[in-house]
């Protein structure tokens, strides 16, 4: 059953309950209609804007507009409009609202970064791209920038490290890795093999039998 | 601060915005775009998987594998804008260089189906050297694996980020930065095309040997099964990646479009050629013959039923006696597909890869000037070819530009997409993306003749940075 079938048939099953939710999906559908039509009359070609695209009265919208997953989409696209728009102005902008417009972005960024909302790469260039649109001179823009990424390397350095010693003390790693050793010592003394296979083939293929024994739930 | 929804409301609201969005439907901005109707809905009932693999797909060379039931592989539907990592079980054949599990990332948004696959990059390995990272050979990235966390780590991968998967780019604006987002890391060594495991003996004879699984091949067939059994089949899609991602895109792009089947399907290899060259050439005439004689063997490339064989029978043109032939044989194959390549004329990193360790006159150069003059030589010959293979290709487009004081000339898309201009022709490099992406007709060939005006560039600090957290 496609997703609109199921939609559909939800709809159905839930109108015998309701009476009321018939009202509401009436409601919803010609607005729905009314918003195709004016979309079809207006469309240039450029993204539409949610008011343009749905009737801002529908009950259902202002539902589903409620959802927290909907103010944090909001909150999302508001903070990377934000952040091109300062970008593309920030030459242009005077100094105090630059500075305060900087200063916001960078706690959103902090923010994002923290919840996995960018990646580190990307929180860089960000990061130095606000050292750039904030500071002018350019010895105190290369001092900032360099210690953006001594903080970044620290960091990734730990990591990697903290990474290292955990696969050192990982048990199903380390007894794959030892079993790999004898694996491929049996494999390479052996002059036939099963199934056709070649010994690239084969070893191979019992390797990752051992994996999936050492990773076995 | 927002009022808790009632579940009950919240069932009404999404049962109706069902109905709704059946007439509403051609609210998009872009081909592949929810409305904003289903974006809403999607964002409390993420939209699930509707080209998931079939019996037939699990089955035969390279099969489609999933994780098995039970396996928790990370993955939360509903959680868009974040970067989640997701887990591979050894029975999807995919694993690390090191044997440690491979893992890749996820940054899925509400409001579309399109999707960019991007291939990490991160040079190569062949040998003992190489595989094992030895100082003063150039190796390949992550011989360690890949941590969970490794996209908040500012690894050299991550620094160089392209505006392709940056949401937020301060510097470019490109149409991926919105789709739903794959990164690929590179772990294997072997530009996602190998599959051998290899027994490297450490020629000092101190060490045990090195057993090193070279298995890009089958981790991207467990990427692909992950991502046809989890998201939405992509309305657009664009496989791309720099250096070895560049390559790794070019060599997957059969299987792997053939099998996500998206609408619209583009390619850039950045960085990667494959160059045309053949398997008993000269090396006089064809430069990287050695280093290709060389992988071929290391990777299992020509092995019985193994990666070349395995993408020779789906690609009618694909001559493995000349294996440049992929070009014409992808452009002709998938004739509607937007597809591109792009390097500089000055890289001095991948052909440094190319022809460093398998000529004794750049390896005996008496300077460093020299040497590079001789490995810019062979590259000169190399990409020419490539670049009149392409000129003949309505569909596949060649983009050349000189030089960028930037990761050794080192991929065109990194960073930003600037300063990779050919000035003759008036030509960006946004130019030749946006003919890949959003063009029509013949893909933009453009190649620029001399490197003058690119360095007559000022300095560029940002640039100057990326090269220090590389160096």
């Amino acid at each position: 059953m496609g997703r609109r079938q199921a939609a559909a048939h939800a709809i159905l099953g839930y109108r015998m309950k309701h009476p009321l939710a018939l009202a509401l999906i009436l409601i919803a559908t010609v607005a729905g209609l009314a918003a195709w039509w004016s979309s079809r009359a207006t469309d240039t070609g450029a993204p539409l804007t949610p008011a343009e695209a749905t009737p801002s009265s529908s009950p259902a919208l202002s539902t589903l507009q409620a959802t927290p997953q909907a103010q944090a989409h909001r909150e999302r696209e508001r903070f990377e409009a934000d952040a091109r728009d300062f970008f593309a102005r920030a030459s242009s902008l005077r100094p105090v609202e630059r500075s305060e417009r900087a200063d916001a972005l960078s706690r959103q960024i902090d923010r994002y970064e923290g919840d996995g909302g960018l990646s580190a790469g990307e929180a860089v260039l960000l990061r130095t791209a606000l050292v750039k649109a904030t500071v002018d001179d350019p010895a105190q823009q290369a001092e900032e920038v360099a210690a953006i990424a001594e903080r970044y390397r620290t960091h990734a350095d730990q990591r990697m490290a903290a990474f290292a010693a955990q696969q050192r003390s990982d048990p199903r790693f380390q007894t794959y890795k030892a079993r790999e050793v004898q694996v491929v010592a049996e494999v390479m003394a052996m002059t036939s093999f099963p199934a056709g296979l070649t010994r690239d083939q084969y070893l191979r293929q019992r390797l990752q039998e051992e994996r999936e024994r050492a990773y076995a739930p | 601060m927002v009022a808790p929804v009632r579940p009950a409301r919240l069932s009404l609201a999404l049962a109706t915005a069902g109905l709704t969005l059946m007439v509403a439907a051609p609210l998009k901005a872009e081909e592949g775009d929810y409305s904003f109707w289903q974006t809403l809905v999607n964002l409390v009932s993420p939209p699930k998987a509707d080209n998931k693999v079939t019996a037939a797909q699990r089955t035969g060379n390279y099969p489609l594998l999933s994780n098995p039931s039970g396996f928790n592989d990370g993955f939360q539907a509903g959680r868009y804008d974040a970067w989640q990592t997701i887990q591979l079980a050894p029975s999807t054949g995919a694993v690390c260089g090191d044997g440690s599990p491979f893992k890749f990332f996820v940054n899925r948004v509400a409001d579309t189906r399109n999707t960019i696959i991007y291939m990490e990059g991160g040079g190569a390995c062949w040998d003992y050297a190489s595989c094992t990272g030895q100082s003063g050979i150039r190796g390949a990235r992550n011989p360690n694996g890949i941590p969970d966390d490794y996209m908040s780590l500012l690894n050299p991968g991550a620094s160089l980020v392209s505006p392709f998967v940056t949401r937020v780019s301060p510097f470019d604006a490109v149409k991926t930065q919105g789709w739903n987002m794959v990164y690929v890391p590179y772990c294997t060594g072997d530009i996602y095309s190998g599959d051998k495991v290899a027994v490297y003996n450490d020629p000092s004879g101190q060490n045990a040997p090195l057993v090193w699984h070279h298995n890009g091949a089958r981790n991207v067939r467990a990427v692909v099964s992950w991502l046809k059994d989890n998201l939405p089949r992509p309305t657009q899609m664009l496989s791309t990646g720099c250096s070895a991602g560049g390559a790794g895109s070019l060599t997957s792009y059969h299987p792997l479009r053939r099998d996500l089947a998206p609408t619209r399907s583009f390619l850039i290899d950045d960085s990667g050629p494959i160059f045309p060259t053949l398997k008993n050439g000269s090396p006089v005439d064809y430069p990287s013959q050695p280093l290709m004689a060389l992988i071929r063997s290391a990777w299992g490339l020509d092995q019985p039923n193994g990666p070349l064989p395995y993408l020779a029978s789906g690609l009618p043109q694909f001559d493995l006696n000349e294996l440049g032939s992929l070009y014409p044989a992808l452009s002709s194959k998938y004739a509607n597909d937007r597809l591109g390549h792009t390097h500089f004329w000055k890289d001095l990193n991948y052909s440094s890869y190319s022809y460093e360790r398998f000529y004794p006159d750049i390896a005996n150069a008496p300077d460093q000037a020299t040497k590079e003059a001789r490995i810019h030589a062979r590259w000169n010959t190399d990409t020419a070819r490539l670049r009149d293979r392409l000129n003949t290709l309505n569909n596949f487009g060649g983009y050349f530009p000189q030089y960028r004081a930037l990761n050794e000339s080192h991929c065109t898309t990194i960073v930003d997409f600037k300063n990779a201009d050919v000035q003759a022709q008036n030509l960006e490099l946004k130019h030749f993306i946006d003919s890949v992406l959003d063009g029509q007709g013949k893909v933009i060939d453009a190649s620029e003749q001399d490197d003058k005006a690119d360095k007559a560039k000022p300095f560029n600090p940002l640039y100057w940075l990326i090269d220090q957290l590389l160096g």
